[in-house]
């Protein structure tokens, strides 16, 4: 049964001791000051120089640093209320993710939980170089404690490992799509056990040009390329499709400055194109219109632009342009799907008034174009160390 | 739609058809490469027109370059292509549901979606017509009797698609005495291939199977039960495509090797086809190359940006068929890579482009957060060629 489970953090573990780790109950302080330390000396290492060829290692290093520097901020303001872990939090990250399940496991570890963290059967280059950290950390007799509450498993999707892990967990944060949430929840809990799922997601950018000064453009055209260019996929806050708001002189000025930043290696990414070509086709098949390829991007320019072409949006450095004459205007092409709105060119009153728009599951962000992937511990509508933590009241 | 909208629709069709049948009439690889792309260009360019007319969904597609449509492509590079993948995604129809004679489906060992190609009756015909005329530069005009590398059963279950079915049944026409030299546990039957062997000892015969099959089940059994066969006046068929083989480090060379050394065997011709463009298939000639035959051709495009390669340029394989009007596969964008090794100067003798099959598009690993349809969707599967 153990030979379909192994463990990746901390490595002197072995796969017999789960279950006993699942049925302890040894919990520490939110906030605890042991805890703290593991974050800064994690976020030292990973902005360490040899992790440089890595950016999402470096942005999680520099967000890790924040947390460590700024963590007072984050306590519970009220002082009736007195934060408590929740127990056991059980962590479960899809297969093409690097890095992103750190952000969870970092705010059910600050929240005092104890964690089990499931990580992807194919490990990739960046992740092997975070684990080498984290299991350098755990090594140290310092952060004993912290190796003994928390463990990083491996283990095929057709084991049972994700229903026991499911029986003991006081939470369990799914990390997407759709289907993998749903997998998991199908799996019976605790009767009081907490969900916090990352389904499927995309975002948009919204951009008035007849508000930015020709630099301003440039300098916005570079910032969405720095939103899209680290995850091909595109997926989450990468923005999928650019509402434009201006005239087709400033687009095409935006497009030379997108052209001029917007690499990418072709050798490399040899399937890019034809990749590209496919999300095209099938999108103007239905609505009519056009597209070019704007150096790595490509930009698709339906007559119409409906929810439903999304499905066949598969990232690859595509951007649906939709135009249109106010932020206003925006709003009705959005729903629950968008998580981020990205923006550039639009006044604070403008941003108010849209938020009152918006249809009411929808965009649970909105930050200027160049943010896009800045993780913060409230994500996808969840204040995540509220949600990991218990809120006891005494009065 | 009005009468007179109707016959200019009717003199599209038509025009194609007089075009089709000009270029029928032809060599099929003895076109120069002036004189074909003025065939191949004439019922391109009047095909092109028909899709658009009949199928929105390319029209929409082909709509951008509209201004050439007037005048029609000058060059075989400057036609409008589809991507192939996307016959997996929509139903893609030049024809009224009234008049669509079959649907074929095509189905990927890994894969679970399906590309549906509509044929009607004209196009299905002309499928055949195609397919005849080029194997028959190979086969000769008679029946042969044929022996098929494959297991009886893999024709026999009608309830999924079968690409190596398909093959079978689709070459099943050239031969005669159609028999199945595997038994269902893919192990070759001895005794019957012997009998065959005897039956027509000393007359042409045909042999066909999969490139793996031949490979794996054939070749492989020969050489490990230390048997040899006599199929000295055989000629062998094969199509499939090399990846299979790929881990045992088996090429084009080491294959045509030991099938001669196991079976005497000096005739060996691959070919390289697809669903979505049944029977203008690129046969090998007796140099190892792929040929263009006069109803299709062949461009190389640049991964970087899909502009045509020059000769010698490893890229993405286009294909270019006369055949398909009841459904706009005329020109398409596969998930393969080649290189065209010239035109017209091959030295086997044949005309037209001759190019080699390199490998697939490499798939793509995507990085996010989402659930990767990745590998589904970017995994082509076709009918001919097989995982």
């Amino acid at each position: 049964m153990n030979e379909l489970l192994n463990v990746v953090a901390p490595n002197y573990r072995q796969p017999d001791d789960i279950v006993k780790f699942l049925s302890a109950t040894r919990t520490l302080k939110c906030f605890s000051p042991i805890v703290v330390k593991f974050v800064g000396s994690l976020s030292r290492k990973l902005l360490a120089p040899e992790n440089k060829v890595y950016p999402e290692l470096v942005a999680l290093g520099f967000w890790l640093r924040g947390i460590a520097r700024d963590e007072r901020k984050l306590h519970q303001s009220d002082a009736s209320i007195k934060s408590k872990p929740l127990g056991l939090v059980a962590h479960f990250t899809p297969k093409n993710v690097d890095t992103m399940f750190i952000y969870s496991w970092v705010c059910g570890l600050l929240m005092g939980n104890r964690n089990i963290v499931r990580v992807a059967t194919q490990i990739t280059k960046s992740q092997a170089q975070l684990f080498i950290a984290i299991n350098q950390l755990f090594a140290c007799s310092e952060f004993e404690i912290i190796g003994e509450l928390n463990i990083f498993i491996r283990y095929e999707k057709t084991s049972h490992w994700s229903k026991t892990i499911s029986e003991y967990a006081d939470a369990r944060v799914m990390w997407g799509g759709d289907d993998s949430v749903q997998a998991i929840r199908h799996l019976p809990t605790k009767p009081r056990a907490r969900e916090i799922s990352f389904a499927d997601r995309y975002s948009v950018a919204a951009i008035n040009s007849e508000r930015l000064t020709d630099d301003e453009t440039s300098q916005v055209a570079k910032q969405l390329w720095d939103d899209t260019k680290l995850f091909m996929q595109q997926a989450c806050s990468s923005p999928r499709v650019l509402f434009w708001q201006g005239n087709t002189t400033d687009f095409e000025h935006f497009k030379r400055s997108l052209a001029k930043v917007a690499e990418f290696d072709s050798v490399a990414q040899q399937q890019l194109r034809n990749e590209q070509l496919v999300c095209a086709q099938s999108t103007i098949a239905a609505n009519g219109g056009d597209y070019e390829f704007c150096n790595a991007l490509c930009l698709i320019k339906p007559n119409k632009h409906q929810l439903k072409d999304l499905d066949v949006h598969n990232g690859f450095y595509t951007l649906i342009v939709v135009n249109v004459s106010s932020l206003e205007e925006v709003a009705k092409y959005l729903h629950e799907k968008v998580q981020t709105l990205t923006y550039a060119g639009f006044t604070d009153q403008e941003k108010l008034q849209f938020v009152d728009d918006l249809p009411i599951n929808g965009v649970d962000r909105i930050v200027p174009i160049g943010q896009a992937l800045d993780f913060d511990t409230t994500w996808d509508g969840f204040n995540l160390l509220e949600s990991l933590s218990r809120h006891v009241s005494i009065k | 739609m009005d009468t007179a909208e109707q016959s200019l629709q009717q003199a599209a069709y038509q025009d194609y058809l007089d075009a089709f049948e000009q270029l029928y009439q032809q060599p099929v690889f003895g076109l120069s490469a002036t004189q074909k792309q003025s065939y191949l260009l004439s019922a391109l360019n009047h095909l092109h027109r028909h899709h658009q007319i009949h199928c929105s969904a390319y029209a929409n597609i082909t709509q951008g370059n509209q201004k050439l449509s007037q005048i029609g492509r000058r060059t075989l590079s400057e036609l409008d292509f589809l991507a192939v993948r996307l016959f997996k995604l929509m139903q893609l129809s030049s024809v009224g549901p009234e008049d669509i004679f079959r649907t074929l489906q095509s189905s990927g060992t890994t894969s679970q979606v399906t590309a549906k190609i509509t044929l009607d009756k004209d196009t299905s015909q002309r499928q055949s017509k195609v397919l005849v005329s080029i194997m028959q530069q190979v086969l000769g005009k008679s029946r042969l009797p044929m022996l098929i590398i494959d297991a009886k059963s893999t024709v026999q279950d009608r309830t999924k698609f079968n690409a190596r079915a398909a093959g079978i049944q689709g070459l099943a026409f050239f031969g005669r005495d159609h028999t199945y030299a595997l038994n269902d546990d893919m192990q070759p039957d001895w005794d019957l291939i012997e009998a065959f062997c005897n039956r027509h000892k000393g007359s042409p015969i045909l042999v066909f199977g999969f490139t793996f099959m031949v490979w794996q089940y054939f070749i492989d059994n020969l050489v490990k039960q230390s048997k040899r066969v006599d199929l000295s006046t055989a000629i062998l068929i094969h199509s499939g495509g090399w990846k299979k083989l790929e881990s045992e480090k088996v090429d084009n060379q080491t294959f045509k090797q030991r099938v001669s050394e196991t079976t005497a065997i000096r005739r060996v011709h691959n070919f390289y086809g697809m669903a979505e463009q049944v029977g203008s298939v690129f046969l090998e000639c007796n140099s190892g190359y792929l040929h263009a035959p006069s109803f299709a051709d062949v461009v190389i495009r640049n991964p970087s940006d899909l502009s045509a390669a020059s000769v010698g340029t490893k890229g993405i394989i286009q294909v270019l068929s006369t055949i398909p009007s009841s459904y706009p596969g005329h020109s398409l964008l596969t998930e393969d890579m080649g290189v065209l090794h010239g035109e017209d100067d091959c030295s086997c003798g044949w005309k037209g482009k001759y190019f080699s099959v390199v490998g697939r598009l490499p798939k793509a690993e995507v990085r996010g957060c989402s659930d990767t349809h990745a590998d589904d969707v970017t995994q082509i599967s076709d009918g001919i060629r097989n995982e």
